[in-house]
């Protein structure tokens, strides 16, 4: 709960958004906490973009409610405490990031929110931009760092962020999701989709996961790591053979070349390393990244179902 | 509504803005240049003009006036056709741009994600169209207004009839400007928009020209926004309810509709 009583920053409450026949978000039910970073994964057209649009007040919901700080987002006393970055952000070509951003910081304290004047300056410099330039004449990278810079602006209490590692470099990338945390550490609540799933497993207490419009998967991230299976490649001084293995709790299968064990593993693994101590273990590996696997469970392509 | 909006609408415009007064004043004087060698031919010309029918006279700014003298030169040559024609493709481009046009190309969402009301944004927007289109009335007809008394244009014209025959022609853009943002703040398409307002400033300006040609057609011009600015001749005298207050009103319940519709409607950003 944050100074203001709101324990629920972001409130999504069964939202629905049909466009006609389709369905683009069906019932989905989110809500961040104030400090809290939820990650929100899902394939392409999955309606992550669009609940964050609903969210905004772009698009009014077919069923159900969204509230940012227990009010609507499109009031300007609400919208000056959230910062936005869309997922495919276009500002005006001709414009210099300073006058961009000088028109953000001016409708900031419009609307009453304190904006140092330095700020835009100290962002800038931290993220190595130039605001004297024109946006036509930036790179995709320097482009998102505007787009980054401008939502963190006024120092939000919500962060909204639409795939915002999009096209940075992996030294600006880790910037980013440091300032993103820090927010966080600041008491902001961050709404946080990204395709990235190892970007969204450092920086998330809590991931859902969209699949043609509904959320399938919820949980900390500490909790879906736990639920999907570990995958290991545990090498041996004396080969063993399958038959050893299958009775192990948790071990979901089992591929053996040579020296090397291949095992899925759901919950602890101690078992497997007592059983196969007696073999000499000379090399654990970690084969996989455990959120990727409970995203591939969780997220069935069209073309895949119904398949035999 | 502070203004900061509309200031960054006329901040992205502004190339646009000197490309389109450029244009407008070069435009203004060159047809001004013309009128000494027309003056000078004045009762050739005059004479063969008087073979047309009145009708004809009438609908191309004639009717009282000789070709020849700055009132029937100024109406008939610049503000019946070219000037005004020229300040609606301006006007009614950057009306279809402001919302729909902006909100396709995304950049739209420049000016939402910041804490501003939908309909302000909206408003301000359209202001911003009515001043840029104003900037570029004043300039030209500043430029005009220097330009006439070197040409022997402000013979016989009260001293502010240039002037109150550019606010009544600003006023009649407006108008149309008005339909294009209406459609466009309506629907998110510029396409739209911009073929809503050019068909109906087409059929006004047809009506006029039609009027006078046709009797039965003479209804007509009631209808015709080309008619209320034109009718009253702007340039001898003072600007009339029908040339300044109803083209404005309309444009302002125009803009009410849109503002009303963006405000409601879901966003392309």
């Amino acid at each position: 709960m944050d100074s203001t009583g709101i324990d629920r920053a972001v409130a999504i409450d069964h939202l629905t958004k049909r466009y006609g026949d389709l369905t683009a978000v069906d019932d989905v039910n989110i809500a961040v906490a104030p400090g809290e970073v939820y990650g929100l994964l899902g394939p392409n057209g999955s309606g992550k973009s669009t609940t964050i649009r609903v969210l905004l007040g772009y698009l009014a919901p077919t069923a159900g409610t969204v509230a940012v700080l227990g009010d609507d987002a499109r009031l300007p006393s609400t919208r000056a405490r959230i910062g936005y970055l869309p997922g495919d952000l276009r500002l005006p070509m001709r414009l210099t990031g300073q006058r961009i951003l000088g028109f953000t910081v001016a409708t900031l304290r419009a609307a009453g929110r304190d904006v140092p004047d330095t700020e835009v300056s100290d962002l800038a410099a931290r993220l190595e931009l130039d605001l004297t330039r024109r946006f036509t004449t930036l790179s995709k990278g320097n482009r998102q760092k505007i787009g980054i810079l401008r939502a963190l602006l006024g120092s939000p209490d919500v962060l909204v962020l639409d795939e915002p590692t999009s096209g940075l470099d992996p030294l600006v990338q880790d910037l980013v999701l440091d300032l993103v945390r820090a927010r966080a550490e600041a008491g902001a609540a961050v709404l946080f989709s990204s395709h990235i799933l190892s970007e969204v497993e450092s920086i998330a207490d809590r991931v859902g996961v969209l699949n043609r419009g509904r959320l399938v998967t919820e949980g900390s991230v500490a909790e879906l790591v736990a639920s999907a299976p570990q995958q290991l490649v545990i090498t041996l001084t004396t080969p063993v053979t399958t038959e050893s293995l299958l009775s192990v709790p948790g071990v979901d299968s089992i591929q053996i070349e040579d020296r090397d064990v291949h095992l899925a593993v759901t919950g602890s693994a101690a078992e497997v390393f007592t059983r196969l101590a007696p073999y000499g273990i000379e090399r654990v590996k970690s084969a996989g990244n455990e959120l990727d696997e409970v995203f591939h469970r969780s997220v069935t392509p069209a073309w895949q179902e119904g398949a035999p | 509504m502070n203004g900061l909006t509309l200031r960054f609408m006329i901040a992205e415009r502004r190339r646009s803005l000197l490309g389109w007064t450029t244009g407008t004043v070069v435009l203004v004087l060159l047809m001004a240049a013309v009128y000494p060698s027309i003056r000078d031919t004045g009762d050739e010309l005059d004479a063969y003009l008087e073979s047309f029918p009145e009708g004809f006279m009438e609908a191309f700014g004639l009717a009282g006036a000789s070709i020849s003298s700055p009132e029937g030169y100024l109406t008939s040559q610049l503000y019946s056709n070219v000037y005004p024609i020229v300040l609606l493709i301006m006007g009614i481009g950057a009306a279809a741009w402001t919302i729909a046009g902006a909100e396709r190309d995304g950049t739209l969402e420049a000016t939402l994600a910041a804490p501003v009301r939908r309909r302000s944004v909206a408003l301000e927007r359209f202001l911003g169209v009515a001043v840029l289109t104003l900037i570029v009335t004043i300039i030209s007809t500043l430029a005009l207004a220097a330009i006439s008394p070197a040409l022997g244009l402000t013979t016989d014209l009260p001293w502010w009839g240039i002037w109150a025959a550019g606010l009544t022609m600003w006023a009649m853009v407006m108008l149309y400007t008005g339909v294009a943002f209406a459609v466009g703040a309506a629907t998110g398409r510029s396409g739209w928009a911009i073929a809503a307002a050019s068909v109906a400033a087409v059929i006004g300006f047809l009506g006029q020209v039609l009027a006078a040609l046709a009797d039965p057609l003479e209804w007509m011009r009631v209808v015709s926004p080309w008619y209320w600015f034109l009718e009253p001749n702007p340039l001898v005298n003072a600007p009339t309810w029908l040339s300044l207050a109803m083209p404005l009103g309309i444009t302002a319940v125009l803009v009410g509709v849109g503002v009303w519709a963006f405000d409601r409607r879901d966003l392309a950003v």
